[in-house]
């Protein structure tokens, strides 16, 4: 069996003359959770619409299961989940009986299946409640129910936890770290970078339409350089001095600290010490997710 | 799928209050408007100068078979207007509610879901030709009964009637294939409902007229205006003593009705098979 669940290449897609999606090239391994990341505009929604057959791409293709997937061709689809913006939902029937509604479209969904999602979303209450009077939470829960309930092997979904409070927040981290360890790959495309970070394997990193970073978390970020921060009497003085050693890249002053990049913090201690400053402390970090991200996109995730 | 699809918007067509709400303001005003007629015959019937046949006559018109044939009238030309608001406003808003997103994401076939869409609304243009029907047959059952004692199975002409409701919602089928295509194109309620409203009611009959007195090829295109065609077809249709299927107006009629039908459904095929459907 392929690893490879879903695959894009080379995908394209211009509005007009915008370009929205440029040569977005990615693959998602089976079993894993891919974090799909961007600031606002950055082609994520067009990218995710054009897997799911929503957008015809002028370029590129994409690939589920090892098949083919287009405007007219869609059935690969039947094995996936999504959840895509706003929840898409008919507002004059009840969440009970919009889940009963999708089921429809697969063999052997029991009514009993329905009532497991209701629960799994935390909806069991409201069941009976016509979708349209819904919060904005609750519509986001129980589009993610529609999502499960045929319980895809691929689960793509965009903004998962809009309008969620922290508490549903927090139960749909767990939910999908809980379903990736039952097998299912997801695709996660969030604002929260802390939350991508805590549950994905892996992240592409979208900037004006094109990928900027792609892989695996943890080797993204031990690529990132390790920061030293020094706690001298005079972190001016210190910067100035370390800026002028070979192989640093950055050294600046930041309250009692200097923080230096480029250089081991070893080597940050003896420039120091052989120009008459001894650090009272020194300790070493490395870039988070939102500061590879920033760096990466030079924007403001929101 | 295709059949699983027609399940489904049968369940969202037959949930949906807009429908029963149409349905039932169209039975309320048919009945009332028959109790307004039996009340200006019994107002008749106490005037000694009113001539006993005319009296008869109007008996014969509020009562069965006549009943019958005064509701398939209405619910054809109420029909029209719960066809356009009903074909419009399911089919635009599954746009803005994005429900047409999700069944092509989890993967519906574009083409088995519009097709699904646009028979589905077969059942339900039935009813619309039905129900009057059914309270014009209540009401004028309850008339014949009052004003003769008993009904007369004999002189009702029930296959005729089955032919007469089968050809009204067939006579249907363009206003809902146009404003189906227009629902496509627009993903608007609001201008599906006033484009065609505008087109049928106001439009196409002045175009009809300005053609009509041209003669000639003019003429022949105002006959097959899809709403001149519809309505001159079910006029003929419900008027006509014996069916003449095999004359030329019946014919070209009932060619130019499914042409209009099919060519508008595959328009709007077309469309939707290639439409960016959005984030």
């Amino acid at each position: 069996m392929d690893n490879i669940v879903l695959r894009t290449a080379k995908l394209r897609k211009y509005f007009r003359s915008v370009k929205a999606v440029e040569d977005v090239s990615l693959e998602v391994h089976r079993g894993s959770v891919f974090g799909f990341l961007g600031p606002n505009g950055s082609g994520k929604t067009t990218t995710i619409g054009m897997i799911l057959s929503l957008l015809r791409p002028n370029a590129g293709s994409v690939t589920l299961f090892g098949e083919s997937v287009t405007l007219g061709g869609n059935f690969p689809l039947r094995r996936v989940g999504s959840l895509m913006g706003l929840p898409a939902l008919v507002p004059y029937m009840t969440a009970r009986e919009n889940l009963l509604l999708m089921s429809r479209l697969y063999p052997n969904i029991s009514p009993r299946r329905v009532d497991e999602v209701l629960e799994i979303v935390g909806l069991e209450s409201v069941a009976k409640r016509n979708a349209g009077r819904f919060s904005s939470g609750m519509k986001q829960r129980l589009g993610l129910g529609i999502a499960l309930l045929h319980q895809p092997e691929l689960l793509i979904l965009d903004e998962p936890t809009n309008g969620m409070d922290p508490a549903g927040m927090h139960e749909t981290r767990n939910l999908l770290r809980k379903l990736a360890d039952a097998g299912m790959t997801v695709f996660l495309s969030s604002h929260l970078l802390h939350e991508v970070e805590q549950i994905c394997d892996e992240v592409a990193i979208l900037s004006q339409g094109s990928i900027v970073a792609q892989g695996n978390i943890a080797a993204l970020l031990g690529k990132g350089n390790v920061t030293v921060k020094a706690r001298v009497p005079s972190p001016e003085e210190a910067a100035a001095i370390l800026r002028a050693q070979p192989g640093v890249t950055e050294a600046e002053a930041n309250g009692a600290y200097v923080l230096v990049k480029g250089i081991p913090s070893e080597a940050v201690i003896v420039c120091l010490v052989s120009n008459g400053m001894v650090p009272n402390e020194v300790t070493t970090g490395r870039p988070d997710l939102e500061e590879l991200f920033l760096g990466l996109t030079g924007s403001d995730i929101s | 799928m295709f059949w699983t699809l027609i399940s489904m918007e049968h369940g969202k067509n037959f949930r949906r209050l807009t429908l029963w709400i149409g349905l039932i303001l169209i039975s309320a005003f048919l009945a009332v408007s028959f109790i307004v007629e039996n009340a200006y015959l019994a107002d008749l019937q106490t005037q000694p100068q009113v001539h006993p046949d005319t009296i008869e006559e109007y008996k014969q018109l509020v009562t069965l078979p006549a009943a019958l044939s005064t509701s398939l009238s209405f619910g054809a030309s109420s029909g029209v207007l719960l066809v356009i608001i009903f074909v419009g406003t399911m089919t635009a808003q599954e746009y803005p509610w994005r429900t047409v997103n999700l069944l092509v994401g989890h993967g519906a076939p574009r083409f088995s879901l519009i097709a699904a869409k646009f028979l589905s609304f077969l059942l339900p243009v039935l009813g619309m030709v039905l129900v009057p029907l059914i309270v014009g047959g209540v009401c004028g059952g309850a008339a014949t009964i009052h004003y003769y004692g008993g009904i007369d199975p004999t002189r009702v002409d029930f296959g005729r009637i089955g032919i007469t409701v089968i050809g009204t919602v067939y006579s249907l089928l363009p206003y809902a294939a146009i404003t189906f295509f227009l629902a496509v194109l627009t993903r608007s309620a609001a201008a599906t409902i006033g484009i065609s409203l505008g087109y049928f009611f106001i439009l196409e009959n002045l175009v009809a007229l300005i053609l009509w007195p041209l003669g000639g090829v003019w003429e022949k295109i105002g006959d097959y205006l899809p709403g001149v065609m519809a309505y001159t077809w079910i006029s003929t249709l419900q008027a006509s003593q014996k069916f003449n299927f095999h004359s030329a107006e019946f014919t070209s009629a009932v060619i130019g009705i499914a042409v209009y039908g099919l060519l508008f459904f595959l328009f709007s095929a077309l469309i939707f098979r290639a439409q960016d459907l959005g984030g």
